[in-house]
């Protein structure tokens, strides 16, 4: 029988029983290869993914006990897949659907020496602007660029069209730039400060 | 690195990683899902009826307003040439290929002879194309009643369609035969009156043609009238439908007060005596200009929308529907336009609302201005408002 709760699953991992495994593929194996197969747009590459994300839980937990094993399992999910597709060329992506360039608008593209300028200002940035959204444009966003979810897909799971979500898109980045730019994290002209 | 690496967009999108734990959860959450579908599904419901309702006050009050005072005369008798055909007595409105710029036909008109057709529109094909902003967009050239009806039954879509430019034809869907008001019965309403009404009580009823139990101060009035002990004055307009008849307000001598659907009762109201329903409006509170009267009826944010202020914006087909219509009405996706073309200050649009069964308006057309404001007109009310979930 299938367990549900995370905190069994959890519990699982403290134990160092191997079940932990199964059950996280369980409950989570579709979200994860889903995130995945967004960003690597490849299926073994998704697949090898999700293996290398359950191979960090178990490495990780303990001492690590998360609070949400769903959030807990998403970043590194995504963090490895945005690894791999580091990793990988970017022209033998086929599908060009993650939403990396809509996301630019927010914070244009700046040169090499300032890669590292993505720290946690910019996660505070980005949880206080989410904090800020009401619930239901918050979930829209999180849909969106966090699962990388296309806007058909978001509008038929909450009832809304898609122009809708379109539009609504479109004034969030507008806003979370807004965001960036009163945060010092980028300079209006685009430059990150 | 590649260049869509390099680019911040990635860095901004790996951040969400980041994101608490909390939001993550959210977004996973079906049951949240399932909540916000539904609210989005009432929500476009309660769209839908307001806009509904809000095409039907703007017919009458417009109709009200504009066309007795300058082409009519003050005359109980003239009054009734002008009312609405008999068999709009149910649907508020007329039929197919009517342009609610044109809501009169004679008396005369019968079941039989045009079943929903109104008069055709006196608009002018240049008056539309300088779209007004004022009455003056619905407020033709008069026309005598009897050359009005020698036009009515089968030249009216043509005539509609000339002179303001829209292409009418293609609307089959609402037929004046296919009308059937929704029975009373149907409609649950308070029988007592509440206790909350602010409305003063009712003191007199004047069905005179005169200024009626209005004060001094009272607005002159031409139609008949129902007054309040404040010197609240409601003319009594054409008859309508009992579907429109909204929350009991008060209860008189021969008469009831009643709400008009789920508009402000300072604004218009439904009388009712001896069986029959008349919208009545609040004299002295409808203004003459739309933009006024949607003011006065708390349409303002049905009319306004965000994203085309600037003296130089222009919309595309795509960009309207896209950026104006899916906020006005929440579901830009049931809203087809027709047609659009270049008015004066803005752009007139001529749409279709949702299927026959979840508006009575046969047609919306909406003439937007550079300011943000939204003028709307409802074509051909097909009358039967008769939504199903």
């Amino acid at each position: 029988m299938a367990i549900t709760e995370d905190s069994e699953i959890i519990a699982l991992y403290f134990s160092r029983d191997q079940r932990a495994i199964t059950e996280t593929d369980t409950k989570y194996g579709t979200l994860c290869r889903t995130i995945s197969q967004r960003i690597v747009c490849d299926s073994r590459d998704a697949e090898e993914c999700v293996s290398d994300t359950y191979m960090r839980a178990w490495n990780t937990i303990p001492p690590q006990k998360p609070d949400s094993l769903g959030a807990f399992l998403g970043r590194i999910v995504r963090n490895i897949s945005l690894d791999c597709f580091r990793r990988k060329s970017a022209q033998k992506r086929k599908g060009d659907d993650i939403p990396f360039e809509e996301l630019s608008e927010c914070l244009p593209a700046r040169d090499n020496s300032a890669e590292n300028a993505l720290n946690s200002a910019v996660a505070d940035s980005l949880n206080e602007f989410l904090a800020s959204l009401p619930q239901e444009q918050r979930v829209y966003f999180m849909r969106r660029y966090y699962m990388g979810e296309p806007l058909n897909l978001i509008a038929e799971r909450y009832g809304v069209s898609a122009n809708k979500l379109g539009v609504m898109m479109h004034r969030l980045r507008k806003k979370f730039r807004q965001k960036l730019i009163k945060d010092g994290v980028c300079t209006e002209g685009g430059g990150i400060v | 690195m590649t260049d869509k690496e390099r680019n911040n967009g990635f860095e901004l999108y790996k951040a969400f990683s980041e994101a608490d734990s909390r939001f993550v959860d959210e977004m996973l959450d079906d049951d949240l899902a399932e909540n916000i579908r539904a609210a989005n599904k009432r929500r476009r419901i309660r769209l839908y009826s307001t806009f509904a309702a809000a095409a039907a006050v703007v017919v009458i009050a417009v109709g009200l307003s504009v066309f007795p005072r300058e082409s009519i005369g003050k005359s109980e008798t003239a009054k009734e040439n002008i009312a609405f055909g008999e068999n709009s007595r149910g649907n508020m409105g007329a039929g197919e290929n009517a342009d609610g710029d044109a809501l009169y036909a004679p008396e005369a008109e019968t079941a039989e002879d045009a079943p929903m057709n109104i008069a055709p529109p006196t608009t002018t094909a240049a008056e539309t194309d300088n779209a007004p902003k004022t009455q003056e967009m619905f407020d033709g050239e008069e026309q005598p009643a009897e050359e009005k009806a020698a036009e009515l039954p089968s030249s009216a879509a043509e005539s509609s369609s000339s002179k303001d430019g829209f292409d009418y034809t293609g609307k089959s869907s609402h037929k004046g035969a296919a009308v059937s008001p929704v029975p009373s019965d149907d409609v649950p309403y308070e029988e007592t009156p509440p206790d909350d009404i602010d409305l003063p009580d009712l003191s007199s009823v004047d069905d005179s043609s005169e200024s009626g139990g209005a004060e001094d101060s009272a607005p002159e009035v031409d139609a008949e009238t129902v007054a309040l002990s404040d010197n609240v004055v409601f003319a009594l307009a054409e008859e309508v439908s009992n579907n429109h008849r909204g929350r009991l307000l008060a209860e008189g001598d021969g008469f009831t007060l009643y709400s008009f659907d789920n508009c402000d009762p300072e604004a218009i109201v439904t009388v009712e005596r001896d069986g029959v329903y008349r919208a009545a409006l609040r004299v002295g509170a409808l203004p003459d200009t739309l933009e006024e009267l949607a003011e006065a009826l708390d349409l303002k944010r049905y009319l306004r929308c965000e994203g085309i202020e600037g003296s130089d914006t222009r919309l595309t087909d795509e960009q309207f529907r896209n950026e104006v219509l899916s906020d006005l009405l929440a579901d830009g996706d049931k809203l087809t336009l027709t047609d659009s073309k270049p008015a004066g200050e803005g752009i007139t649009c001529l749409c279709r609302l949702g299927t026959d069964r979840e508006t009575y308006a046969d047609g919306i057309r909406l003439t937007v201005f550079e300011d943000g404001s939204v003028y709307f007109t409802a074509l051909g009310m097909s009358g039967s408002y008769t939504h199903e979930e």
